[in-house]
Parts: structure tokens; C-alpha cells; sequence
């Protein structure tokens, strides 16, 4: 069930967003990661890969343990923790939408 | 020492206003100022200005002070609260004769000394704080947490005052200056610098439920150039409230954890 949600955010990524390298990462039994290279820079911040964690929106909590969990988990495969990571969220409709998670307190984009 | 710096080294006195639900408001404009430049302070004005009922884009004293604020003041020590009626009904008695004569009127001058029809109040408390008097009606912080949390209004439990004081007071020691968040949708706004001076950062979310929260949240926030904050404090949660000394768990400094979002720009 999991994997076929990273599957389905894998294939969005690829075909609709264009990015490239996109690999699912198995990290444990309830989580996966992908990471993969988008076409062009998203923002002026140096990242190479970026990381996601796939997730359905329909009944489902996120605490900040789990997501302090992920950065740990993926600073493991990773080898250094990811300056942030995105958390595709995938409706059964076949939306999804990406958001950023940054460990702390940043400053906005374009503030 | 000068009188400036004599006044800056007291105590800030925090009006608290209508024991059942309990309120703090400053009138004084010395005492705000002081809140702003030394603390970081802000609260939100409150009160119409006289002369422009119909507008609520400049508002005036007094200025109210959050929850968090008071107890942070209390944490720093810079601060007293007091019960204002008391206070003033106590002032009222140690008045003389010659204060109530120029303040009370009667119409009728025959029954100047029976019950006066006017009393005439000035736009500030005016005089210097009576110090003597404010000692005698000190409020502890456990008795205004208290009355917060058995106000009608409040449906705050102890252990969440407690979890989000703390996620307060962190905020606050990373510098930033803090307003109530209501504007947009969330608990907390706040500013790396002076408000009048900075647009605000972030939009700080103590609890959230589900995914849905983040996407709205976040989505919110990016469109308002901003990003919202979740937090957690490693504080533990299932405690009993009974017998527990609330001050001194306020007091404590757990572990924060934060985490940023904002909408990622593509998908």
C-alpha cells in the first residue's frame, strides 16, 4: 500500500514534474523516501537532491516526532541530514501536492 | 541615579482588570514604552481613539497583554501584578480631602458634602505608582493562572498552558518579537525585528490534527509571504494536573522542537 504510494508520487514526479534520478528509498517498514533532481533550481538555495516523503491525506495525522523521525532516518541513507524535505501529500483523486519541511525556524522564501 | 533611570529599574506594574475574567491592561503610556523597548513586549491596543469612533485601523490604550506575555514578565522578574480595583479603591482612601473636593462635584452646593453627582477622571491614572499600596495588592502568579484558566472564556487545560508557554518563551529567547495570530488562522505571529520596522516571518501553529492543516496552513502562509511553524516541546503531556507547582513547571526550559513549511512552488 505504501509502496505503491511512493510508486504513484515517483511517477508524478518523473512524467509531470520532469525531474530526473528519482529513486525510491525504503527506509523502514511504514516510511519511504525518494529523492531525485528537479529540472531547473526551485529556489536559490544550493540543493543537489531533494528529498521526499510520500503520504495520503485521508485520515492521516503527522506529528512532529515523525517528521523528526524522517530527517533523522534519511540523514542515515543520506549520509548528512537533508536541508529540508518535501512531503508529497497524494489525495485518492490523484492530486498531490509538495510541500517544504525545514528542521526549525527559517526565514520565508521570499520575505 | 536620575529619576528616569530610578523609574526604569522598578518593576513594571501590570493592571489586572475584572478578577472573574481576568484581563491585563496598561493604561500607562510609560509602561507600554517600557514593554516595547526593554522587552520585546508588544500586546495589541485595544481601545478607540475618542475622536474616530468609526475606525479600528489605529486603535489606543490600553494596551492588552496575552497570557503568554504576563507569565514571561513574571519568568523574567520585571514585573508586578496587581489587583487594579483594589488598588484604586485603596489610592481613593488614602487620597485627601482636597484631591476628592476638585474631583467629586455635586450640582447642588448645598449638598456638597452628601453623595457627589460627577467625578472627574483624567485621561491618565496620572500620579506616580503608590508603591506602599501596590505592595498590598499584589497578585501571584499562581492566582492569576488561576482565574485564567477558571474563566468562563478559557478552555485551555494546565498541561497545554504549560506546552505552549514553553514554545512561548522559546520564540521569545530566539528574539523574536510576538504577536496573537488570529489574523491568519494560527496561534502566534512572528517578527525578527520591531513590527513598525519588519514584515512578519511565520505563523506559529501549536496543535495541529491532520495533513489537511499543513496544506491549508502552509498554503495560507507562502501566500502571505510567510511560512508556518509546528512545534512540539518534549515536555511530558499526560502528567496530572493535581498538586502540580504550575509555576515551576512554566519555569522549565524542555526541549523544542520546530519545523518550517511552506508550499514547495511545483506540483
Amino acid at each position: 500500500m505504501t509502496s505503491t504510494l511512493a510508486e504513484q508520487v515517483k511517477i508524478n514526479l518523473t512524467h509531470y514534474n520532469q525531474w530526473s534520478d528519482v529513486v525510491i528509498h525504503a527506509v523502514s517498514n511504514e516510511l519511504f523516501a525518494i529523492s531525485g533532481k528537479p529540472p531547473q533550481k526551485l529556489d536559490d538555495k544550493e540543493i543537489d537532491v531533494e528529498w521526499i516523503v510520500p503520504k495520503t491525506n485521508s485520515n492521516s495525522k503527522l506529528s512532529v516526532d515523525e517528521i523528526n523521525q524522517w530527517f533523522k532516518r534519511i540523514a542515515e541513507i543520506h549520509g548528512n541530514p537533508p536541508q529540508r524535505i518535501a512531503i508529497a501529500v497524494v489525495n485518492d483523486d490523484g492530486t498531490i501536492v509538495y510541500y517544504f519541511i525545514h528542521e526549525g525556524i527559517v526565514k520565508p522564501r521570499q520575505n | 541615579m536620575s529619576e528616569n533611570e530610578l523609574a526604569a529599574s522598578k518593576p513594571i506594574v501590570l493592571p489586572l482588570i475584572d478578577s472573574a475574567n481576568p484581563e491585563v491592561l496598561i493604561f500607562n503610556t510609560t509602561a507600554i514604552r517600557r514593554l516595547r523597548d526593554e522587552y520585546g513586549i508588544l500586546g495589541v491596543l485595544i481601545g478607540t481613539l475618542a475622536q474616530y469612533p468609526q475606525q479600528n485601523v489605529f486603535l489606543s490604550v490600553p494596551l492588552k497583554l496575552m497570557v503568554w506575555e504576563v507569565i514571561w514578565l513574571f519568568e523574567q522578574d520585571v514585573c508586578v501584578l496587581v489587583d487594579w480595583l483594589k488598588y484604586c479603591n485603596l489610592k481613593k482612601d488614602a487620597m485627601n480631602g482636597d484631591y476628592k473636593n476638585k474631583n467629586l462635584i455635586s450640582l447642588d452646593k448645598k449638598k456638597a458634602d452628601t453623595k457627589p453627582d460627577f467625578l472627574i477622571t483624567t485621561n491618565d491614572y496620572g500620579e506616580e505608582d503608590d508603591w506602599e499600596l501596590i505592595d498590598q495588592c499584589k497578585v501571584t502568579l499562581q492566582s492569576y493562572i488561576d482565574k485564567y484558566l477558571s474563566s468562563p472564556n478559557c478552555k485551555t487545560t494546565i498541561p497545554q498552558l504549560i506546552s505552549n508557554y514553553h514554545k512561548f518563551k522559546h520564540l521569545k529567547n530566539e528574539g523574536y518579537f510576538i504577536s496573537p495570530g488570529l489574523k491568519f488562522g494560527g496561534d502566534l505571529v512572528i517578527y525578527p525585528g520591531d513590527p513598525l520596522r519588519y514584515h512578519s516571518y511565520s505563523i506559529i501553529k501549536f496543535d495541529f490534527v491532520d495533513i489537511n492543516e499543513i496544506i491549508v496552513g502552509g498554503r495560507l502562509a507562502t501566500g502571505v509571504k510567510k511560512n508556518m511553524i509546528i512545534m512540539e516541546s518534549s515536555h511530558a503531556k499526560e502528567q496530572s494536573s493535581v498538586g502540580l507547582d504550575v509555576a515551576n513547571e512554566l519555569f522549565s526550559d524542555p526541549t523544542i522542537t520546530a519545523y518550517s513549511i511552506e508550499w514547495a512552488g511545483f506540483g
